[in-house]
């Protein structure tokens, strides 16, 4: 993810807005489709936003690490009610 | 009660959860080499390694009523769920998701049965027959 912002020269604090689930399953066949590494893949901009998709950074994690991520990203989504059209930020604290 | 859903998911981070509503999913834990991760309120059953080409059909029954065919399949949870708010949420992480707000707050018995892995149709019985009532 701080890659893939520095790499594009996104600010630290990003905007990204939440796609429907028909959205996102079509974000993340478009990357599957594209991805040629092994399991699992990693995207970035995440596929459940309009800014993911083709064109996303793509990587290779452990699939546990892919599993979580998937359950922290739904945990996000979920406590704060962040709803498909809704925006949200990420912030990259770079000195961490 | 009769089957309250028979839905074809999108899963998602080869994932498909079922929980109540404002339950935080188990996600620090580490799910690999297992196929379910449960917390007081939430139950996540891995079903697929690779990114799924396919959908998962999830079937769920309520109640002692009627009992599915379950010939083939691997009982892969049999445990407690509760739910501090009416309703049950199946979903798959970031995904699709369907509210069942015929189950009732409070604990319930579930039995989760899956086919062949990665899986292609898993089957929930809450409060099914042979197991306690304690919704409510």
């Amino acid at each position: 993810m701080a890659r893939y912002m520095s790499d594009y020269g996104m600010d630290p604090t990003s905007t990204f807005v939440r796609v429907d689930a028909k959205t996102a399953a079509a974000n993340r066949a478009a990357n599957a489709a594209l991805y040629h590494g092994g399991s699992a893949m990693e995207e970035f901009p995440f596929a459940s936003t309009a800014q993911g998709g083709p064109g996303a950074y793509l990587t290779q994690v452990p699939i546990a690490e892919q599993r979580a991520q998937g359950l922290l990203l739904a945990n996000f989504y979920r406590q704060f009610g962040v709803q498909p059209g809704d925006p949200f930020a990420i912030w990259i604290d770079w000195n961490y | 009660m009769p089957q309250i859903l028979d839905h074809f998911l999108e899963p998602l981070y080869g994932q498909v959860c079922l929980s109540g509503q404002g339950a935080e999913l188990p996600w620090m834990e580490e799910l690999s080499g297992k196929r379910v991760l449960a917390s007081e309120s939430a139950v996540t059953v891995a079903v697929a390694d690779e990114e799924p080409e396919g959908q998962v059909e999830v079937e769920v029954y309520l109640g002692p009523d009627e009992t599915p065919r379950l010939r083939g399949l691997e009982l892969v949870f049999d445990g407690t769920l509760h739910l501090p708010r009416p309703g049950l949420l199946v979903f798959a992480p970031t995904g699709d998701e369907v509210l069942l707000p015929e189950v009732k707050d409070g604990s319930h018995r579930l039995a989760l049965y899956c086919d062949a892995y990665p899986v292609s149709r898993l089957v929930a019985l809450i409060d099914g027959a042979g197991t306690d009532h304690t919704a409510g």
